[in-house]
């Protein structure tokens, strides 16, 4: 039997305790499934967050199939207060990636409980387990030429669903908004206990993945972005697949752009005319994405400058917006709503439009058609070509979707970016409401120096946000204690309050978004 | 997957459904693969370990046994000459 290598243990927790536990977790899950040696751990601890490896390393992993051994699992922690930090796929890049918030933590990877329990191709549903990728289901819609589509992330084909929307993730379909979609979830809580939300309860029950709330509180909501339970099982709605869909897309020259872009555009998703989650990309976010390198405009120090961006723009045709959008439906329909699309766009006076077939197999308006209709591709990860190294970390501020809003926050992150020697790399991800302002804060983490600046450059992004009223929707694990501030001491009492009653020793993720009955102390 | 059965059905399974989604030439997010003779004991670290962009992948996701097929998958394919290098900067 294989003694731990890399001497890593959990908080408060003693090299003995650590023992008896693994020793149970082995009697549990057989040796195979209880990995402790470095080189077995190594892959869980790549983060792309500026902090050292051992900030964010395991102590063990624990590789589980069915929600009986989860059941085991948590028992076994509470007897020996161990904390775990569950995981799906664990493919959160920018948040974190598969590395337990804390240190020391025991990595709950649930990526081997993967079955795809059902797809309901009349009722356009699904249920799966947590370490179903959205891969493993394109295939199985394609080999079973099922008449629905998915949603999902830019790393689609190697993320999945459960995960995803335990952090609420988006996609960029009409089905974009993952959490509103979603439709029945079970849960293994603290205590051993099996709950399933909605329906779910209902002995006989057929409509866990059809009606939402069930009876009573609704508490799905309560289990995303928390560490309250551990999802095993999640149901969420799909697409029926239209008959038609037309991509598009529409640049725009100058950075002012957006203003008129957002106003334009709000009504258009206000009214349900263009359905889908669209993004509105700036220069840097299409070139990363076009797969062009910094490295090839400039090798100057410090953030790229407006001229060269110009230049990029000149020399590919990208504009400082690059808005993608889709229409879906019959024949009819698309042909409709175009027109009032075409017809709303042409009244601004600026925008130059791109169909489809003018696009041909082009990047990146090709990867951007995939993503828009569930057709899984990586391309996006060319962001991460950028400046390379492997540093990268989201900063995401929820803004209103008008044109304003949108330009302030643009230029607040664009001057902090600056200030740090960093680049203005973002989309917007246009609801019909709000915003999710995506900034990728790309850095190169082989660089110390530079590392430190991006890591300076986030909290200031934070800081200086909050002084706007701003605040991001989802954060990587080193700032996630960080965020919850943002959002006052009233929210962290209840959820504290929640966490004691749920989870009384503290075993579940502690410090998952804030939450940690070891350090909170109630303000 | 069921008990006993293999991660992935082939190497060219997984290197569709995965690595090929970066890896590709076609893609050019990664470098080419195909090929190149990589020895298993390379991929196996650059996959463990990830590799500044490139993630990591944990053994619950892509097993040695996989890499193993993928090695004698990718020494199947042609070898194909670096991705073109892109245009200059014109500064």
């Amino acid at each position: 039997m294989s003694e731990p290598t890399n001497a890593v243990l959990p908080r408060g927790v003693t090299q003995e305790a650590f023992g008896k536990a693994l020793e149970k977790f082995r009697a549990l899950l057989g040796d195979a499934n209880v990995l402790v040696r470095s080189e077995q751990l190594v892959p869980y601890n790549k983060i792309m967050m500026p902090v050292e490896n051992a900030a964010h390393a395991p102590s063990a992993a624990l590789t589980a199939t069915t929600v009986e051994q989860i059941q085991g699992i948590v028992k076994i922690c509470n007897e020996h207060r161990i904390p775990i930090y569950p995981i799906s796929t664990g493919r959160n890049f920018g948040y974190g990636s598969a590395a337990p918030v804390q240190r020391g933590q025991i990595i709950l990877d649930l990526k081997k409980m993967n079955k795809i329990i059902k797809i309901d191709a009349e009722m356009c549903y699904a249920l799966v387990e947590p370490g179903v990728t959205y891969g493993q289901l394109y295939n199985h819609i394609q080999e079973n030429k099922l008449p629905v589509m998915l949603s999902f992330s830019a790393p689609s084909a190697i993320a999945g669903p459960v995960g995803n929307t335990m952090d609420r993730g988006v996609g960029y379909t009409p089905y974009g908004e993952h959490f509103m979609m979603q439709c029945g979830m079970e849960v293994v809580l603290a205590n051993g206990d099996v709950y399933r939300t909605g329906m779910g309860g209902v002995p006989g029950s057929n409509t866990w993945q059809i009606f939402k709330w069930g009876y009573g509180p609704t508490l799905d909501g309560m289990f995303t972005q928390a560490n309250y339970g551990i999802c095993t099982k999640m149901g969420f709605w799909l697409m029926p697949k239209p008959p038609v869909f037309k991509p598009f897309e529409i640049i725009f020259e100058n950075e002012e752009d957006i203003v008129e872009i957002v106003d334009l555009l709000r009504p258009l998703r206000m009214s349900g005319t263009i359905p889908n989650s669209v993004v509105i990309a700036s220069t840097l976010w299409e070139a990363g994405s076009a797969h062009l390198t910094r490295a090839q405009y400039i090798s100057e120090p410090g953030h790229t400058p407006d001229s060269v961006i110009k230049q990029m723009q000149k020399d590919t045709g990208m504009g400082a917006w690059n808005l993608y959008a889709a229409l879906y439906g019959t024949r009819e329909q698309v042909d409709v709503n175009w027109k009032i699309v075409t017809d709303a766009f042409g009244k601004l006076g600026k925008g130059r439009i791109v169909t489809a077939e003018e696009a041909g197999d082009k990047q990146p308006f090709k990867y951007r058609a995939e993503l828009m209709s569930g057709v899984p591709n990586l391309q996006e990860f060319g962001l991460y070509n950028w400046r390379g190294g492997g540093g990268s970390m989201w900063f995401a501020p929820v803004s209103e979707a008008r044109g304003s809003e949108c330009r302030k926050q643009a230029a607040l992150a664009k001057r902090i970016l600056h200030k740090h020697g960093l680049d203005y790399v973002a989309e917007f991800i246009v609801a019909p409401r709000d915003m999710h302002h995506v900034i990728d804060v790309l850095y190169n983490r082989t660089d110390a120096e530079e590392t430190r600046r991006a890591d300076t450059c986030f909290n200031e992004l934070l800081d200086e946000f909050e002084k706007e009223g701003y605040a991001v929707y989802r954060v990587n694990t080193r700032f996630q204690e960080r965020v919850a501030r943002s959002y006052g001491p009233v929210k962290r009492d209840v959820e504290h309050a929640i966490k004691r009653a749920l989870d009384p020793n503290n075993v579940l993720a502690p410090g998952r978004c804030g939450i940690d009955l070891d350090t909170y102390r109630k303000a | 997957q069921a008990e006993g059965q293999p991660q992935w059905r082939s190497g060219a399974d997984l290197y569709n459904n995965v690595c090929g989604y970066c890896h590709k030439p076609e893609v050019g997010v990664g470098t080419v693969l195909q090929g190149r003779e990589l020895p298993v004991e390379y991929l196996k670290i650059m996959v463990r370990n990830g590799f500044n962009a490139m993630p990591a992948f944990p053994a619950s996701y892509v097993d040695d046994a996989a890499l193993g097929e993928l090695s004698k998958y990718l020494a199947s394919l042609p070898p194909l000459p670096p991705r073109p290098t892109p245009p200059p900067a014109k500064a």
